[in-house]
C-alpha cells in the first residue's frame, strides 16, 4: 500500500510541511505544478461555534489557512471563489469509528473451549487485551465509506479496531479521495471496551469478567512500568506497548447505559482519565451520570418507530424501548443543561439521518453552537490538536465546510468539503430548485410539463388533452350529423428525464410516436429550450417556461417550534415512580405481629420512624410525637422484610464468569442491574434484601453483592454499606461440568478429586502472596523502597481475605462426601465455611456441619434434577434446624424468590417445625448467615424498618403482600401498584399511539424489538437459529 | 382407631425400610369414611359426611347433619372427623414416571425424534416404579394424564394412576388424547439480521403449511375404509375426527391462539383443549365460545413482560372462570416432575388471587375428569371410582396438606416415599424425633 505519512506520533507540536514537498514516492508524469492560493470571499465565516464574520475572506495556500478576516488583500494569482450568500464551517472529527481499518472479522467455534491465548510471543495472557494493536498497521482505504464521511461534513477520522477489551491503538485520518492516506497521527488514542471482540479464549464470558480482566491489566501495566522497565530483562510486548501509549487520550467504548458507572470505577482506581463513548441513553440517569462528570462521546442514532398496529404485537415491546423512542432526541440538550462535556459520533448513521437527528436534537432544546463546538473544536481539544485544526483561523489546517444555508437549518446542504486545502467533496446533485408547472412547446403543440419529488431527485410527467369519442354505454355517441361526438381529454404520460448539469433530456410517447427532446435550462431555472426528434425521424424545436411554483404540502420540519418534551425520571421503568418514597412515621395497631425474635408472634403495636423501628410491643408509648400516622391493622399480619440468602436477578450480563475453574476476581458488585423489574416482583412477595450471588460453574466463583431492595435507586445505593464481603463457591456436578455437553471436558477440574485439588492449590497460592506482601510491608521503610513491591493480585487477594476472616464463603453444596471435604479443607488452612447453600444432603452431615459452625441455606423441596440431588429431602431444612444449624431457604429463582413465604411454610408440613421457626427460616436466619441480623431480619427495637405486611398469616398459601416497608419507605403497597400499572399503560398506550402516527406521517419504521426475558423459560416450539 | 391405623403405619414404613413402595391390594372390604367434610369435586360441600365404598366403587354417600348412616356394613369404619376429602387430584399435562432425574439423559422418555409422532405412546414408557411419584401422591395427587413433549405432533397421552405393578395395571384410559405444538417465532430478538427473521418467519410458515397438510392427510385416511397397509400415524389420528381422541395444543400468545381457533374450525376438531395460554386473558371469551378448554401455564410464574400485572399468573385462573371457560392446572416446566407434588399449591395460590376455593377443588378433578373423558372418577358420587384421599387439613394450603388415607379405586395406598424414609433413617441416626 502507499501511504506517506504528513506528519508522525507527535503530540504536541504538529507541523505540517508542504505535502507535494515531502512526498517520498516516484513522480509520474509532470513534476511541476504551481501551487495557487485559493481565495474565499463574501461569504459567511464561522470560525469557530461563536465567531462568526460576515463577508469574510479565507485564503488558503496549499495545506494551511494562510489569511482569514475581513480586511484582507487578495493576492495576485489567486484562484476566487465568489461565495455570496453561501456559508462557511470548520469541518467536523468523529471519534469513534473503524473508517480506513481492515475489519477484524469472527473467529471460526472450535471444537472444544480454548483456555489459553493462541497468539504465539511474549503478550498479555488474554487474547482480548491487545495495547500492542495499532489501527495504523491495518490501514485499508475503501472510498464509497471515505464518501459517505466527507458529505456528512467530516475531514478528520479517528479510527481503531473495534475488536477487544483492551484495543490498541487508533489512529487519525485526513479523509480524502486520492490513493494515498493521510494520516495526522499514527497514533492518536488508546481504546477500551468491555467487549472482548472476536476472541476465542474463554475468559472472559461475563460483564464482571471483562471489568475484572481490565482492572488487573491497569494494575499489571503500573507495576511494569515502574519495575519491569528498569529492573527486570523480560520483556512483555503487551505492556510495553500499554506503557509506551500511555501519553496518548484514553476512549472507553461502551454500548449499555450502566457501563458508564462501571467504567468509572475503573478509572477511579486504574487513576485514567477517559473519554467514554456512551449509548445515547444518558438522559435516563443524568443525576448519576452528572456526579461523575464524564467526558463523553454521543450517538445520535435515534430509534425508528416500530410497527405497533397490531395491539397483540405491543404487548410485546417494552417500556424503555417505547420511551427511548420518543426521548431519545432529549440526549443533547439534557447533557448541555448539565454541563456535560460531549462530542458527537455519527458512525454507522448516513448523512441524511445523521442531519435529522442533529435538527430532532436542536428541536428538542439542544444548541446549534454547542452542536458545532462537538463536532468541531472539542474532538479536537481531546485529542491536543486544537492548535491546528478545529476552528478556522490564520496557520491552521485548510479543512472546512461550505454550505448554502446555516449549517442544521433545515434542508441546508453541505455543497463543498475542503480537507488540507483541496476540495474533497463537492454536492453534483442539483441544487436549483426546477419542480413546479410548465408549458412544453413542440412544434405547434402545447403540452403542460409537472416537474415534481424532491429538489436532487425530480420527477417528470406529462399531461396533454386528446380528443377522444365520446361513449354513452360503452358505444360511441353519434352527432345528429353522423359524426361521432369528440370529446377533449387530459391524458397524463409518465416521462423519462434526466438531468446533468444544466443539460436536460426528455423523452415520452405521444400516441405511437416516441419523442426525445434535448436541451439546456437557463441559469434562473425558469425558461428550457433545445431540439428535439420524432420516431420518424423530424427535427424540430422546442421550448419549456415555467408557469407558477408548486406548493410543497409535505410538512415541514423546520416550522415545527422547539418541542417541550419532558422525560421524567425512571419513567422508561414499569412499575417505577419518580420520586423516592418518604420516610414514614407510623404506628401499627392490632396487628399481628411476626417478630422472629425472642417475642414470638403476639398481637400488638409496632412503630416506624425515620427509617427504623423505634418500637415494638403490646403497648407503645409515643411520647411527645404526634405526627405519627396511626394504621389499624387488625386482622393482618406483620414480618421482617424476607432475605433471600441465594439470589441471581438484577444482574447484568452473566451470572456466571464460567471459564476459568478459579474467578475471585469477578464481583457481582460491579454489574448490578437496578432497572431489572424483578426487584420490584421480589418486594410485592416480601423481599427485602437478598445476597446476589455468582453462579456455580466454578470452584471458586466470583465476589457477591448483598443488597436491598430499594427500587428506584442506583446500583450503589442498593447495597447494603455495612454488609461484609462475600463469595460464592460450588461443588459437585456444575464444577466439573457434568452437564454442559461433549464440548466441556477439558478443564480441570472433571472430578471431585479434581474439585478439592483446586482449593489446595489456590488456597497455599494466596497464603504465599499473603505472606509476600506481609513481608514488604514488614520491611524498615528505607530496605522498601530499594525493594520490587509485590504486584497487586485481586483473585490472590480475594482468597487472602477468606484465609483472614474477612470475607465469608457462601458454598453451592449437594453430596455429604464434598460438603465434607470442603470443612476439611477449611480447617487446614484455617478458616470456616461461612454457609452452605442449597446444601441437600446436608442432612446427612449435620453433625459435622454443626462441628464446623457453618450454616445452611437450602430449598424447601427441589430434587431430581441432576443424579447428585437424588438423596434431596425435603425434610432437610427442618432437620438441620432441629440440629442446631443456622438455617435459611432460599430461592435461586425469581418467581420463587417472590414466594418465599410458601416455601417457608413447608418445613411446617415437612419435618414439623414450629410456626415462628418456619418464619426464621426466611428471615432472621438468613440474616444471621449473610451477617447482616444487626439491623435487619427481625422485628426488633433499634432495626432497619424493613416490614412486610400480609392479609393472612404468612405462612398460608392465601397470603399475599400488602405492604412493603425498606429502610421506613414505603416501597411496594398493592393499591398503588395498581395505579402505577393504569399509569404505564397509559404512558405506553400514548407513545404507541404516537409511533402510529409517526408511521402514517411516512416515518421509516423498524420491525418490533420483543422484550427479552432470560429467567423465562418456554416451551413453546421454538425455532430459533 | 384413626390413630391406631396411623401408628400401625408408621411402624409398617419403618419395618420395610427403604425398598419400594408396594402396590396396594385390591379392596375387599367395604370400607366408611365417618365424619370428614367432603369436597365433592362437583362444586358442592358436604360439611359432615359419610362415604362408603365397596370393591373400588363409592356405594354410599350420606349427609350426617340430614340423615343417620347403617354402619354396620361396613366392616372398617375410620373416623375422620374434622378432616378434609377430596376426589383424587388430578396431574394434567404430566411427565411423571417419564424421566427420573432431569440431567440424566437415559432417565429421558417423554420426546421422540422428528416432528409428526403422533403415534409415540406415554402409555408404554410410563414407569409404574418411579421414585419421584410416591412423593406425589403422598400430597393427594392420584391420577396422571402422562404427556409426551416436543416436535410439532408429540405423540399420545394416556391417564394413569399412581399406584400400580405395571402400565396394564396403571392404565386409567388408554390414549385418550394427541399433543402438539403450535409453532411460533421468536428470532426478534437483538441482533437477529433481517435475512435471519425472513428465513425463520418462513420456517414457521412452513410448518404450518406441514400441520395443515398433515392434518388433511390423516382427515382423509380416517374417512377412507382400506388401503391395504397400515399408516401407524394416520391411525393414531382417526381418533381426532372421530371423537374419541382429544386434541391438546400447547401455545401460549395470542397470535397462536386465535391460529388455532382457526384451525379447529377448519377441521371440526370436535375436543380441544389449549395448553399453557399464558395470554389467554386477553381473549378469553373468544375460548369460551368455541367450546376450548385450557390447561393454565404453571401458575407460579413470572410474568411474560416487564410491564405486565405483577400477579397476572396467579390470577388467571379465576379470569378464565369469570369468562366461563373449562380450565385445570398445567404444570409443565422446570423440574416439572418433582414439582408435581406442588400443584395442590398452584391452585392454593389461584384461591389467594380470587378463585371461588371448591372452583380450584374442580379444576384439580371434576374438570379433569370432563376434559379427559374419565366418567368414573374426578367427582365423589355414588356409583363413582372411590379415588379419594383424607387430609388433617386444608389440601390447598401447604401447612394443612397432610395426607391420612388416600385411597384408588378403594385400594389403601401407601403414603410413604423414600424421601421420608431417608429421613427417618437420619432422624434415627441424631436421636431427633421424626414427624413425618
Amino acid at each position: 500500500m502507499k501511504r506517506y505519512l504528513l506528519f508522525v506520533s507527535c503530540f504536541f507540536v504538529v507541523f505540517l510541511s508542504n505535502a507535494q514537498n515531502s512526498n517520498y514516492s516516484p513522480h509520474f508524469g509532470i513534476k511541476k505544478k504551481a501551487e495557487l492560493p485559493e481565495v474565499f470571499i463574501n461569504g459567511t465565516i464561522h470560525v469557530n461555534e461563536n465567531t462568526i464574520i460576515e463577508n469574510g475572506i479565507l485564503i488558503v495556500k496549499g495545506n494551511r489557512i494562510i489569511e482569514m478576516g475581513k480586511n484582507i488583500s487578495i493576492p495576485k494569482g489567486a484562484i476566487i471563489h465568489d461565495l455570496t450568500g453561501q456559508f462557511i464551517y470548520p469541518s467536523f472529527i468523529e471519534l469513534y469509528s473503524d473508517l480506513n481499518i481492515s475489519k477484524e472479522k469472527s473467529k471460526e467455534k472450535l471444537k472444544n473451549p480454548q483456555y489459553k491465548t493462541s497468539k504465539k510471543g511474549p503478550y498479555h495472557w488474554n487474547e482480548a487485551v491487545r495495547p500492542e494493536y495499532n489501527a495504523i498497521d491495518n490501514v485499508k482505504l475503501v472510498y464509497n465509506e471515505i464518501e459517505t464521511f466527507l458529505k456528512k461534513g467530516y475531514g478528520m477520522v479517528l479510527s481503531h479496531q473495534k475488536n477487544g477489551i483492551v484495543r490498541g491503538t487508533g489512529s487519525l485520518h485526513l479523509l480524502g479521495k486520492s490513493s494515498n492516506s493521510k494520516i495526522l497521527l499514527d497514533k492518536a488514542a488508546n481504546f477500551y471496551s468491555f467487549n472482548k471482540g472476536n476472541s476465542n479464549q474463554a475468559y472472559p464470558t461475563s460483564l464482571m469478567g471483562s471489568i475484572a480482566l481490565l482492572r488487573q491489566f491497569f494494575i499489571d501495566s503500573k507495576w511494569y512500568e515502574k519495575n519491569n522497565l528498569n529492573n527486570h530483562p523480560k520483556i512483555n510486548l503487551s505492556y510495553e506497548a500499554h506503557v509506551s501509549n500511555k501519553k496518548y487520550p484514553n476512549i472507553f467504548v461502551l454500548d449499555r447505559k450502566l457501563d458508564l458507572m462501571r467504567a468509572s470505577k475503573v478509572s477511579e482506581e486504574s487513576g485514567i482519565d477517559f473519554i467514554y463513548k456512551g449509548s445515547g441513553k444518558e438522559y435516563e440517569n443524568i443525576e448519576q451520570i452528572k456526579s461523575i462528570s464524564p467526558k463523553l462521546i454521543i450517538p445520535l442514532d435515534f430509534p425508528k418507530p416500530m410497527d405497533l398496529e397490531n395491539p397483540y404485537d405491543a404487548i410485546s415491546v417494552s417500556t424503555s424501548d417505547l420511551s427511548h423512542w420518543k426521548y431519545a432526541s432529549l440526549n443533547i440538550a439534557t447533557l448541555e443543561k448539565e454541563n456535560i462535556s460531549f462530542c458527537i459520533t455519527s458512525e454507522n448513521l448516513k448523512s441524511k439521518v445523521f442531519f435529522k437527528n442533529i435538527q430532532e436534537s436542536l428541536l428538542s432544546g439542544a444548541k446549534k453552537e454547542k452542536i458545532l463546538y462537538a463536532l468541531t473544536e472539542l474532538p479536537a481539544k481531546w485529542l491536543g490538536i486544537d492548535s491546528i485544526c478545529g476552528t478556522i483561523n490564520k496557520g491552521k489546517l485548510a479543512n472546512f465546510l461550505i454550505t448554502d444555508k446555516e449549517l442544521f437549518t433545515k434542508d441546508f446542504k453541505i455543497l463543498e468539503n475542503w480537507v488540507l486545502g483541496k476540495q474533497e467533496f463537492k454536492s453534483i446533485t442539483n441544487s436549483k430548485d426546477l419542480r413546479g408547472n410548465y408549458k412544453l412547446i413542440t412544434g405547434n403543440n402545447e403540452k403542460k410539463l409537472l416537474i415534481s419529488g424532491s429538489i436532487d431527485k425530480p420527477k417528470a410527467e406529462l399531461k396533454f388533452r386528446i380528443l377522444k369519442d365520446s361513449l354513452l354505454n360503452g358505444r360511441p355517441v353519434i352527432s345528429p350529423s353522423g359524426d361521432f361526438v369528440k370529446i377533449k381529454s387530459e391524458k397524463t404520460v409518465k416521462v423519462n428525464f434526466s438531468l446533468y448539469e444544466n443539460n436536460v433530456t426528455i423523452s415520452y410517447s405521444e400516441g405511437d410516436n416516441l419523442i426525445r427532446l434535448n436541451g439546456k435550462i437557463e441559469n434562473d431555472g425558469q425558461k428550457w429550450n433545445g431540439e428535439g426528434r420524432d420516431k420518424y425521424g423530424e427535427w424540430f424545436n422546442w421550448k419549456a417556461e415555467k408557469s407558477k411554483v408548486l406548493t410543497i404540502t409535505k410538512t415541514d420540519t423546520a416550522s415545527k417550534k422547539i418541542i417541550k418534551k419532558k422525560f421524567i425520571k425512571n419513567k422508561h421503568l414499569d412499575f417505577c415512580p419518580s420520586e423516592q418514597a418518604e420516610l414514614s412515621n407510623v404506628l401499627f395497631e392490632n396487628a399481628t405481629i411476626w417478630t422472629a425474635d425472642h417475642l414470638e408472634t403476639f398481637k400488638g403495636k409496632l412503630w416506624i420512624r425515620d427509617g427504623k423501628i423505634i418500637d415494638v410491643g403490646e403497648n407503645i408509648d409515643l411520647g411527645n410525637y404526634n405526627n405519627v400516622k396511626v394504621i389499624d391493622l387488625e386482622g393482618k399480619h406483620i414480618t421482617p422484610g424476607i432475605i433471600d440468602e441465594h439470589s441471581h436477578i438484577a444482574i447484568q450480563n452473566g451470572v456466571n464468569e464460567g471459564s476459568n475453574a478459579v474467578t475471585s476476581e469477578v464481583r457481582i458488585g460491579d454489574v448490578i442491574n437496578p432497572e431489572d423489574i424483578n426487584i420490584y416482583r421480589q418486594l410485592a412477595g416480601g423481599v427485602t434484601s437478598a445476597q446476589l450471588l455468582h453462579g456455580s460453574a466454578n470452584p471458586i466463583g466470583g465476589q457477591s453483592a448483598i443488597i436491598k431492595m430499594r427500587w428506584g435507586q442506583t446500583a450503589e445505593e442498593m447495597k447494603i454499606k455495612t454488609a461484609p464481603k462475600f463469595i460464592k463457591f460450588a461443588l459437585g456436578e456444575n464444577v466439573k461440568q457434568s452437564n454442559w455437553g461433549w464440548r466441556y471436558s477439558i478443564r480441570y477440574p472433571q472430578t471431585r478429586m479434581g474439585v478439592e485439588q483446586i482449593y489446595y492449590d489456590a488456597f497455599i497460592e494466596a497464603k504465599e502472596y499473603q505472606n509476600k506482601i506481609d513481608d514488604f510491608n514488614n520491611l524498615p521503610k528505607k530496605v522498601k523502597v530499594k525493594k520490587i513491591e509485590p504486584k497487586k493480585d485481586l483473585q490472590l487477594e480475594a482468597l487472602s481475605e477468606i484465609i483472614n476472616e474477612k470475607r465469608f464463603i457462601t458454598c453451592h453444596s449437594y453430596i455429604q462426601s464434598e460438603i465434607n471435604m470442603l470443612m476439611k479443607m477449611a480447617d487446614s488452612m484455617g478458616f470456616k465455611i461461612n454457609t452452605f447453600t442449597h446444601i441437600l444432603e446436608g442432612y446427612k452431615v449435620a453433625d459435622k456441619m454443626k462441628a464446623h459452625g457453618v450454616g445452611a441455606s437450602t430449598f424447601s423441596d427441589w430434587w431430581a434434577y441432576k443424579y447428585e440431588v437424588r438423596d434431596a429431602i425435603p425434610y432437610n431444612a427442618c432437620l438441620l434446624s432441629q440440629m442446631g444449624i443456622v438455617t435459611a431457604i432460599n430461592s435461586d429463582d425469581a418467581e420463587m424468590g417472590r414466594r418465599l413465604n410458601q416455601e417457608a411454610s413447608k418445613a411446617i408440613k415437612y419435618g414439623g417445625c414450629s410456626e415462628n421457626e418456619a418464619i426464621k427460616l426466611v428471615t432472621i436466619n438468613p440474616a444471621k448467615l449473610l451477617h447482616i441480623d444487626d439491623r435487619t431480619g427481625s422485628i426488633k427495637k433499634g432495626k432497619d424498618a424493613d416490614i412486610v405486611i400480609w392479609d393472612h398469616s404468612p405462612l398460608s398459601v392465601y397470603a399475599k403482600v400488602e405492604q412493603t416497608y425498606v429502610d421506613g419507605r414505603l416501597l411496594y403497597d398493592y393499591i398503588i401498584q395498581e395505579k402505577l400499572f393504569e399509569e404505564n399503560q397509559k404512558n405506553r398506550s400514548n407513545i404507541i399511539s404516537e409511533m402510529i402516527l409517526a408511521k402514517k406521517n411516512g416515518a421509516q419504521t423498524q420491525r418490533i424489538k420483543k422484550q427479552d426475558n432470560k429467567l423465562h423459560k418456554c416451551n413453546e416450539f421454538e425455532i430459533d437459529e | 382407631m384413626n390413630k391406631a391405623i396411623s401408628i400401625l403405619f408408621i411402624i409398617i414404613s419403618w419395618i420395610s425400610g427403604i425398598a419400594q413402595i408396594t402396590p396396594a391390594e385390591i379392596q375387599k372390604e367395604n370400607i366408611l369414611l365417618h365424619g370428614g367434610i367432603l369436597h365433592k369435586g362437583d362444586g358442592k360441600i358436604i360439611k359432615n359426611s359419610a362415604i362408603g365404598f365397596e370393591k373400588g366403587l363409592i356405594s354410599e354417600l350420606m349427609d350426617l347433619d340430614q340423615d343417620t348412616i347403617d354402619s354396620s356394613k361396613y366392616n372398617v369404619i375410620i373416623n375422620i372427623a374434622g378432616q378434609d376429602v377430596y376426589p383424587g387430584f388430578i396431574a394434567m399435562n404430566s411427565t411423571l414416571g417419564l424421566m427420573e432425574i432431569g440431567a440424566v439423559r437415559a432417565t429421558k422418555d417423554y420426546r421422540e425424534t422428528g416432528n409428526f409422532n403422533p403415534n409415540s405412546r406415554t402409555l408404554t414408557a410410563f414407569n409404574t416404579d418411579s421414585r419421584i411419584t410416591p412423593t406425589v401422591r403422598s400430597n393427594g395427587i392420584l391420577l396422571g394424564q402422562i404427556s409426551p413433549r416436543g416436535g410439532l405432533i408429540s405423540g399420545t397421552s394416556s391417564v394413569m394412576r399412581f399406584d400400580a405393578w405395571n402400565w396394564e395395571d396403571a392404565v386409567v384410559k388408554a390414549d385418550e388424547g394427541i399433543h402438539m405444538n403450535w409453532p411460533i417465532s421468536r428470532i426478534n430478538r437483538t441482533g437477529a439480521s433481517e435475512a435471519e427473521i425472513k428465513k425463520t418467519k418462513t420456517k414457521v410458515r412452513t410448518l404450518k403449511v406441514e400441520i395443515y397438510n398433515f392434518f388433511n392427510r390423516s382427515q382423509a385416511y380416517c374417512e377412507g375404509t382400506s388401503f391395504g397397509i397400515v399408516d401407524l400415524k394416520m391411525e393414531a389420528m382417526k381418533g381426532i375426527f372421530l371423537g374419541s381422541k382429544r386434541l391438546y395444543i400447547h401455545a401460549n400468545e395470542v397470535s397462536q391462539i386465535k391460529e388455532i381457533i382457526e384451525f379447529k374450525k377448519e377441521f371440526k376438531i370436535q375436543k380441544l383443549t389449549l395448553v399453557g395460554g399464558r395470554d389467554a386473558h386477553y381473549i378469553a371469551e373468544l375460548l369460551a365460545e368455541n367450546d376450548i378448554s385450557v390447561i393454565i401455564k404453571r401458575v407460579h410464574s413470572l410474568p411474560k413482560y416487564k410491564q405486565s400485572e405483577l400477579d397476572i399468573s396467579y390470577r388467571l385462573p379465576s379470569i378464565l372462570f369469570k369468562s366461563k371457560v373449562l380450565f385445570c392446572f398445567d404444570n409443565q416446566g422446570d423440574m416439572e416432575q418433582m414439582q408435581s407434588r406442588n400443584i395442590p399449591f398452584l391452585a392454593g395460590t389461584a384461591v389467594a388471587y380470587g378463585l371461588p376455593y371448591e372452583e380450584a377443588i374442580k379444576a384439580l378433578t371434576s374438570n379433569c375428569a370432563k376434559i379427559l373423558g374419565i366418567e368414573k372418577y374426578g367427582t365423589i358420587k355414588k356409583g363413582m371410582s372411590a379415588t379419594l384421599f383424607v387430609s388433617k387439613g386444608d389440601a390447598l394450603d401447604i401447612i394443612s396438606n397432610k395426607l391420612s388415607y388416600a385411597f384408588i379405586d378403594g385400594k389403601k395406598i401407601d403414603l410413604s416415599n423414600e424421601q421420608e424414609k431417608n429421613y427417618i433413617k437420619y432422624c434415627k441416626k441424631y436421636g431427633i424425633v421424626p414427624k413425618p
